[in-house]
């Protein structure tokens, strides 16, 4: 215990000393937070639109101006020949192109369903579905307000369908809720985990590895004395995350805060270890920084955070059941959004559980103070 | 306190140290004396219990180091050839972390290091990491005796040290022979070897002698020679196809030449090499050093 205190009171002092570190530890999670949330987002503003106005009538003018009046899009230009709108969208310049047919106000005047032509750009197929999807639904408020105009009778029954919104279209806010929680999980997880592998190869570096090998300090000190500041910086973190999330967010937490801290609890031992793993392996920080960042890179990716796992083929779905940011990523959305209890959890705790116990012995077992290779 | 027997390691197909025999008595002064990559630290690490060997034994303390790693750590004292501190912590903070790791109060007074902390508590807030080379050796040697060790593993302690400090830091080590550590001390400096009380010459993982300085001097049997003129370097290769030549080495702006003959004398090489058109050479008889014998022994 004495050693153990003894080494915790010089990482203690390292860390305090560390300005760079310091500064890290309190700028990453609300930076991260605060520009990724905003960043990273699949609702789609600013397309570039053209309307083809072949009709030039009151109601055709009354439709530009409400995709002008749109904040998903930029009116590029009204004209009234379809060439050259399409000659722009080959250019790149555009991004849907909507043709008006001539004899639109007539037609509708006349009980007939004029035919009106949404063209996207889909060579980024996502961005054409929802552009074209944007512009139904402006289409269909506009279209709503049109048969009132021109009183035709036709409004409630047929443009019903703006009341069905999916998911997809959901304004930014639920996009925010859903991807904060995970990235809480993905900043708690690089920042701990390469603080941890980093600072024991740096001991390598500096030769003072050395100095712990030769003394009497047993491998369980050693390994307790590394990890338990990581662990208290990576709980640190979560702290400083959960209060961006809730007051600069205004995101309410839902969920069992507790019942995070002992997951968020379990998994730190997890990534620590696994840091000091790497650590074992590699000689020089760069060497532990690469190593660390190819497989978290990985994990992070196919963790559920950015894309949707279910949209994953099966095979890597299987492959994320040993993929522990997904654990963490779904348990923290589940806790922070859904409110979910230890009963609900409980294979998620029992996983993670087993994870750290395996991780932690082969970190102990591969930890040896004296070399017998090379 | 030291026994080394057929000692070997080697490290893929490199022999670093091959069937090396070694007895150190207690609280002797010794020092391991040989060219870098000689196996200096690689015998070093075995013996702080930092490496296994590949065969043969080497027990400290009487203690196996492949059996009975951590009775040993608990009674050394190991300097690597690296400075090993905490470069971000002070020289106070160095001192009581491994004070505490080893259970021990650190006693400013305690006459293990009373000489060496008065040197180095001027600068106790100064983080090691910007200390003066010789500061930092001497901090180190604090660390290392502040647990009051028996045996005292110093690899290559005043490699990079100014002379003064280097001074300095043997007149310390001559000091504990009176406080019952017995000391392994490597250098590849010659002029450091004359402040053991006994040394081992090591060569490619080889021991090549073992005895105390004085002795190994009195071993050298030839005559030997100083050889200068204005342009030294020019008489190597002459020298060296002189048929009594042994030998013929530089040594700073001076030559050290060894004869086969014992009855040739300064005489005969003047005239050699005049005969070959060198003049104003300075010949004289001189008393071999300990470089001289080890650069005998490493020919032969």
């Amino acid at each position: 215990m004495r050693i153990v205190l003894a080494l915790l009171k010089k990482e203690f002092l390292q860390i305090k000393r560390n300005t760079f570190i310091l500064r890290l530890l309190i700028l990453v999670p609300i930076l991260q937070l605060c520009i990724l949330s905003q960043a990273i987002n699949f609702e789609m503003k600013n397309l570039n639109l053209i309307v083809v106005d072949l009709d030039k009538s009151p109601s055709s003018e009354l439709l530009s101006k409400k995709f002008q009046a749109s904040r998903y899009f930029i009116l590029r230009e009204i004209t009234h020949s379809q060439t050259p709108a399409l000659q722009e969208m080959e250019d790149n310049k555009v991004d849907l192109v909507i043709v008006i047919p001539t004899h639109f106000e007539k037609e509708l005047r006349g009980g007939q369903s004029p035919v009106v032509s949404f063209v996207a750009d889909a060579v980024n197929g996502m961005k054409a579905g929802l552009a074209a999807n944007y512009a139904a639904n402006i289409f269909m408020e506009a279209a709503g307000e049109l048969a009132q105009q021109l009183r035709l009778p036709i409004t409630a029954k047929s443009f019903n369908i703006q009341t069905t919104y999916s998911m997809w279209y959901n304004p930014i806010l639920e996009y925010k809720t859903l991807i904060l929680p995970g990235l809480l999980a993905v900043l708690v997880t690089l920042v701990s985990g390469l603080l941890a592998a980093l600072n024991i190869v740096r001991e390598k570096e500096m030769g003072t590895m050395e100095q712990m090998n030769v003394s009497p300090i047993a491998k369980w000190q050693f390994i307790v004395a590394k990890l338990l500041p990581f662990w208290l910086i990576g709980l640190f973190e979560i702290t400083l995350g959960l209060l961006v999330i809730r007051w600069v967010f205004q995101i309410p937490l839902v969920g069992n805060l507790a019942l995070l801290y002992a997951f968020c609890g379990i998994y730190m031992v997890l990534i620590l270890t696994l840091g000091l793993l790497i650590s074992n392996a590699s000689r020089t920080q760069a060497q532990a920084m690469f190593l660390t960042v190819f497989f978290f890179m990985v994990f992070i990716l196919t963790s559920g955070v950015f894309t949707p796992v279910e949209s994953m083929p099966s095979w890597a779905q299987t492959l994320n059941k040993a993929n522990p940011i997904a654990y963490f990523v779904d348990v923290c959305r589940r806790i922070l959004l859904k409110g979910a209890t230890f009963e609900h959890l409980k294979t998620s705790f029992l996983s993670m559980a087993s994870f750290a116990t395996l991780s932690l012995g082969l970190a102990i077992w591969r930890y040896k103070k004296t070399h017998v290779d090379s | 306190m030291v026994q080394i027997e057929n000692l070997s390691r080697h490290f893929g197909s490199v022999q670093a140290l091959d069937n090396v025999h070694l007895h150190i008595e207690k609280n002797q002064l010794f020092g391991l004396i040989g060219p870098d990559g000689a196996g200096k630290s690689t015998l070093f690490d075995i013996l702080a219990t930092l490496r296994l060997p590949s065969s043969g034994t080497a027990r400290v303390h009487g203690f196996d180091v492949q059996t009975k790693a951590n009775q040993i750590r608990k009674r050394i004292g190991f300097m690597p050839g690296q400075f090993s501190l905490y470069q971000d912590l002070s020289v106070l903070e160095n001192i009581r972390f491994f004070a505490n790791v080893y259970g021990v109060a650190f006693e400013e007074s305690s006459p293990l290091i009373r000489d060496i902390w008065q040197q180095i508590a001027p600068f106790k807030h100064r983080p090691a990491g910007k200390l003066s080379g010789g500061m930092k050796q001497k901090l180190a040697l604090c660390c290392a005796l502040v647990h009051k060790p028996t045996v005292l593993l110093l690899d290559e302690p005043t490699t990079g040290v100014d002379p003064v400090s280097r001074k300095e830091f043997w007149e310390m080590l001559q000091t504990l022979k009176s406080q019952n550590i017995t000391t392994l001390v490597s250098t590849p400096y010659m002029d450091e070897a004359n402040l053991c009380e006994c040394i081992a010459l090591i060569q490619n993982g080889k021991i090549l002698a073992i005895n105390s300085p004085a002795a190994i001097v009195a071993q050298f049997e030839f005559n030997l020679f100083g050889v200068q003129s204005a342009h030294s370097n020019a008489l190597i290769n002459p020298l060296r196809q002189f048929e009594k030549t042994q030998h013929c080495f530089a040594f700073g702006k001076m030559l050290h030449l060894t004869l086969k003959d014992a009855c040739a004398t300064e005489k005969d090489i003047v005239e050699f090499l005049e005969k070959q058109g060198h003049k104003n050479v300075d010949v004289w008889p001189m008393k071999p050093g300990i470089e001289d014998c080890f650069i005998e022994l490493m020919q032969s």
